[in-house]
This record gives structure tokens, C-alpha cells and sequence, in this order.
């Protein structure tokens, strides 16, 4: 009886030890999106013709009145605005499209390629069910 | 009688402190660049309601996010800070979050903070590809003056005044030897 016992508090001991362990691995991948505070997402939209300071101004303005956006920066010499926004409220393909419906400007959502060291691994990849699964288990809780 | 002694006391102390403080120079007296900037006083934290913060670190942590987005726009600078856009436009803030963090903790320190430290890597070796994975490839004097520049705009665009952007520089240009390694 006693040795049984042992044995389920054993194995309660070592589910539990697997389970916090499991849970930190989860919260130090790199694809997790952090736990507190709200998510900013920083987000740039390349313009493919010439922009004047104007035109650029009512972009920014176009941009910051997205609810969810918070702050942009317009580089006009080389078209590209950059802003900051809650992918919890807006995501930055919908920031987009608002600017593209409101102004005749071609336009188009620069993406960077994923740095080697965070794609090369299928592990730690940004898209690995463990990041997705890390990145839901942290909203959630 | 005492208390006329104290009185007079107390008020040629107030007359000293009123006659030498000018709010309008930032360049008066011993203070320090942190001070100068706000200082040690609490102020409540915009970025995250209900905290309080150091006026001299939000001003500081201020013109850090203003030239992050400014870095960003920058196609010049852009090669520098790939890994870290590409982990954004990912949905993995937490290393904008550590950078935001890490050099304001730096620029704290150097302006003159007391309550601040750094923690990070030296500034040779943050910079240097082979020891800092994330550096994509090393930095030349033109690289550095156009992150001077985007700091520039950050500061103004937070209306910091412009000899307290000068001194900002002069700290910036005091690692000028270890961030350029080409």
C-alpha cells in the first residue's frame, strides 16, 4: 500500500516537474508574444510612386485616425511610412487596404525576410505549431 | 527670538535658490544631462497607465521609440535592424521591447541616472557580427552618422532642445570608435 503511494507521488512529482518545464519552454520561444501589456506591433507600408509632403501628411493622418494605430513615421524622401498599431485591433494588411480605398496610391505592406536564425530551426520557426501553441497558451492564460 | 533667526535663515535660502534657478537654461550649473531632462521626479507613465517613471527616463525612452521608427523607415539603416523588423512584422514584439529597454538603460546611465544601470553587452561586442549574432554585418562612419541622424529626429520630435540634442550626440560620437568596426 505505502509503496503505491510513493509510486503516484512520484509520478505526480514528475507530471508536475514535465509541466512547469514544458510551460517555461513555451514562454522563452521566440515566436511568443509577450505576456502583459498591450501587443504593439510595428508595421511599414512602401508607396511605389512619388510622394509629396502633403499627400504624406494626409496619409499619416489617414493612418493615425485607424483605430488601433498608435504612432507613425513618415520617411517621404524614400516613401515609407512606418506606425505602430495593436494586431489585437487592427492588423497592418487592414491599415493598408483603408489607405489604399482612401487615396489612389499604389502601395504595398514591406515584409522582411525571416532572419536565419529564427527560421532555420522548424523547432523555434515562427510558424512551428510549438510557437503557435506557446503564443495561444499565453493569450489564453 | 530663535524663530526670527530661523525665519531669516529660511527666507535668504528661498531668495538663493529663486535668484539662481532659471528653468528656461538647460545648460545652467552642475546638473547633469538625466536631470536636465526631468530628472529623478515621478511622473506617470504613459505607455503603461497606472505606473509612475522617472521624467529623465521617459524623455529618454521617448526619443529611443521615436528613432526606432525612424531606424525603420530608414532603407539605409534597415540591413542593421532585418532580424528584429522581420520578427515584428512576425508578431514577436519582445525583442523591440529589449531594445527599446537596453538603450535607454544605456543612454540613462551615460546621461547621468543614478537609479539606472545597463546590463547589456559592451558596445564593441553588440556591434560586432561575430559576437552578437543579431548584428548583420558591421557598421561604417556612414552607417554611424545616419543612426546619429535618425536619433536627431527622434529627439526633435519629442522637442528636445537643441543643446540637449548636442549633448546626446557627444555620448553617441563617445562610442563612435566601438560601434564602427569596418
Amino acid at each position: 500500500m505505502m509503496t503505491r503511494i510513493k509510486k503516484s507521488t512520484r509520478t505526480i512529482l514528475l507530471l508536475t516537474i514535465a509541466l512547469l518545464s514544458f510551460g517555461t519552454y513555451l514562454y522563452h520561444l521566440p515566436g511568443a508574444i509577450a505576456a502583459t501589456g498591450p501587443q504593439i506591433q510595428l508595421s511599414r507600408i512602401d508607396f511605389q510612386e512619388p510622394i509629396d509632403s502633403l499627400s504624406a501628411r494626409r496619409v499619416k493622418g489617414a493612418i493615425l485616425a485607424v483605430s488601433g494605430v498608435q504612432q507613425t513615421y513618415f520617411n517621404v524622401p524614400d516613401r515609407i511610412v512606418v506606425f505602430s498599431h495593436d494586431p489585437k485591433i487592427v492588423s497592418a494588411d487592414a491599415v493598408l487596404q483603408k489607405i489604399q480605398h482612401k487615396f489612389a496610391f499604389q502601395a504595398e505592406r514591406f515584409l522582411p525576410d525571416l532572419p536565419k536564425n529564427s527560421s532555420s530551426c522548424p523547432v523555434t520557426g515562427q510558424n512551428s505549431i510549438f510557437v503557435r501553441m506557446g503564443a495561444y497558451l499565453r493569450r489564453t492564460l | 527670538m530663535k524663530f526670527r533667526f530661523a525665519s531669516v535663515v529660511l527666507l535668504a535660502t528661498v531668495l538663493m535658490w529663486t535668484a539662481c534657478k532659471n528653468d528656461d537654461d538647460d545648460s545652467m550649473g552642475d546638473d547633469t544631462l538625466y536631470e536636465r531632462l526631468g530628472g529623478t521626479e515621478m511622473v506617470s507613465d504613459p505607455a503603461n497607465p497606472g505606473q509612475m517613471i522617472e521624467e529623465g527616463r521617459l524623455a529618454i525612452r521617448s526619443v529611443v521609440d521615436s528613432s526606432i521608427f525612424v531606424i525603420a523607415a530608414d532603407p539605409d539603416l534597415l540591413g542593421f535592424f532585418a532580424p528584429l523588423l522581420a520578427e515584428l512584422s512576425g508578431g514577436n514584439t519582445s525583442n523591440l521591447a529589449a531594445l527599446s529597454k537596453n538603450f535607454t538603460d544605456f543612454l540613462s546611465v551615460e546621461a547621468g541616472a543614478q537609479n539606472a544601470s545597463y546590463t547589456g553587452m559592451n558596445m564593441s561586442d553588440a556591434h560586432d557580427p561575430s559576437t552578437n549574432p543579431r548584428m548583420a554585418m558591421t557598421a561604417d562612419d556612414g552607417d554611424f552618422d545616419n543612426f546619429i541622424a535618425a536619433i536627431v529626429t527622434g529627439a526633435n520630435q519629442n522637442n528636445v532642445s537643441a543643446n540637449l540634442i548636442a549633448e546626446l550626440g557627444v555620448i553617441l560620437e563617445d562610442s563612435r570608435s566601438d560601434v564602427v568596426q569596418e
